[in-house]
């Protein structure tokens, strides 16, 4: 073997440590990388249990997907209340009104809380009244739909 | 919400989901856990985990969680250009993510992963196709380098034993020549398999030397 050169130099230590790592770990020769069952090895001698290690990840990845669902149906309902609340107003009367919150209030059951003479509202309360009540409805669904 | 984020968090979800994707998660979380025993070992430190206790498995938990969930504004907690492909990305944030760790307890805290390329630019290393970046001292303590020499010196003592590794380990300090394996193999006068082999004798001896904490009187 014809020997190396074994001057010293002056190069950054932290640099060297890590090039040396990655020597003895093949990171530098891409057709090297170790096999599935290498890897499974490897990873029980560092302590890490792929099998529990594995379950957490599906799991987190299950309620990540669920979370996104619920905005995308939100996103969906929002945009639709939207489209509706553009044309609100035409052909809503003080009897349509409450009809509505009658029906949001036997779905919530606050119908006690709620008992007046809704007749007697002014149409603007009877609005803020209804839009109130259906978020309402709309949060307890997703509670619902969140703990299903 | 931007369509962009949804599209996003599907496709982590694609990529990791079910059992067909088992194999890439272990890669990953291998990945995430040499990365962090890479930065410990060059900052001359003893343990297989963060600064701040986390291990590989959870750094790569935690960039999953980020790159999958909405967060505020409607934007994924943290984004990347759907050209770049899943694998790729992950790999770029456990890099950021370990190396940050590292750095930010030398009191050297980079805020983001903004690099300035040589040129004076500075650019997003997640928008970018840069190579991720790498442990040295620039970043590190006086008290850091310190303690990384005398850890290199006293490494290259414990391998003197064996002659090639020994000449890989000079070769890399004396001339920064690091590979490929054909040209370890014609330097060193040896053939190709025997610089494999020499590199798995390498990783062992790195092993023992750490589980040793140091010492040489401990090399075989």
């Amino acid at each position: 073997m014809s020997g190396p050169d074994f001057k010293s130099t002056n190069k950054d230590p932290i640099r060297q440590l890590s090039k040396m790592f990655d020597l003895a770990h093949g990171a530098l020769d891409s057709g090297e990388k170790p096999s599935p069952g290498e890897i499974r090895s490897d990873l029980t001698q560092m302590g890490v249990d792929p099998d529990k290690s594995w379950a957490e990840m599906q799991k987190s990845l299950m309620q990540a997907e669920g979370r996104l669902r619920l905005a995308e149906a939100r996103d969906k309902r929002l945009k639709a209340k939207a489209r509706a609340g553009s044309t609100a107003g035409v052909g809503e009367t003080v009897e349509s009104l409450v009809a509505q919150i009658k029906g949001l209030l036997s779905l919530s059951g606050e119908a006690a809380v709620y008992a007046r003479k809704w007749e007697n509202s002014s149409i603007e309360d009877l609005k803020s009244l209804r839009d109130k009540l259906a978020r309402t409805a709309a949060r307890a669904a997703e509670r619902k739909h969140e703990e299903k | 919400m931007p369509p962009e984020a949804a599209h996003q968090c599907k496709r982590v979800f694609e990529y990791f989901k079910g059992p067909e994707n088992r194999q890439r998660y272990e890669a990953m979380v291998h990945y995430a856990e040499w990365q962090v025993r890479r930065w410990s070992w060059s900052a001359g430190k003893h343990g297989t985990s963060l600064p701040n206790g986390k291990t590989g498995r959870d750094v790569l938990h935690e960039v999953v969680a980020d790159v999958s969930t909405i967060g505020v504004g409607g934007k994924c907690i943290r984004s990347f250009r759907s050209e770049i492909p899943v694998e790729v990305a992950i790999r770029w944030i456990i890099n950021s993510k370990v190396s940050h760790s590292f750095e930010s307890t030398e009191s050297r805290l980079r805020s983001d992963s903004v690099a300035t390329v040589p040129g004076g630019e500075e650019i997003d290393l997640m928008e970018s196709a840069k190579p991720f970046w790498n442990p040295s001292g620039d970043r590190m303590s006086a008290e850091t380098r310190t303690r990384a020499s005398e850890r290199s010196q006293r490494f290259l003592e414990f391998a003197r034993g064996d002659r090639v590794v020994y000449g890989m380990l000079i070769l890399l300090r004396d001339e920064d020549l690091e590979g490929p394996a054909q040209t370890l193999a014609e330097r060193l006068g040896v053939d190709i398999n025997e610089i494999y082999t020499s590199r798995k004798r390498l990783a062992t001896l790195v092993r023992r030397f750490r589980e040793s904490g140091d010492k040489i009187d401990e090399r075989p």
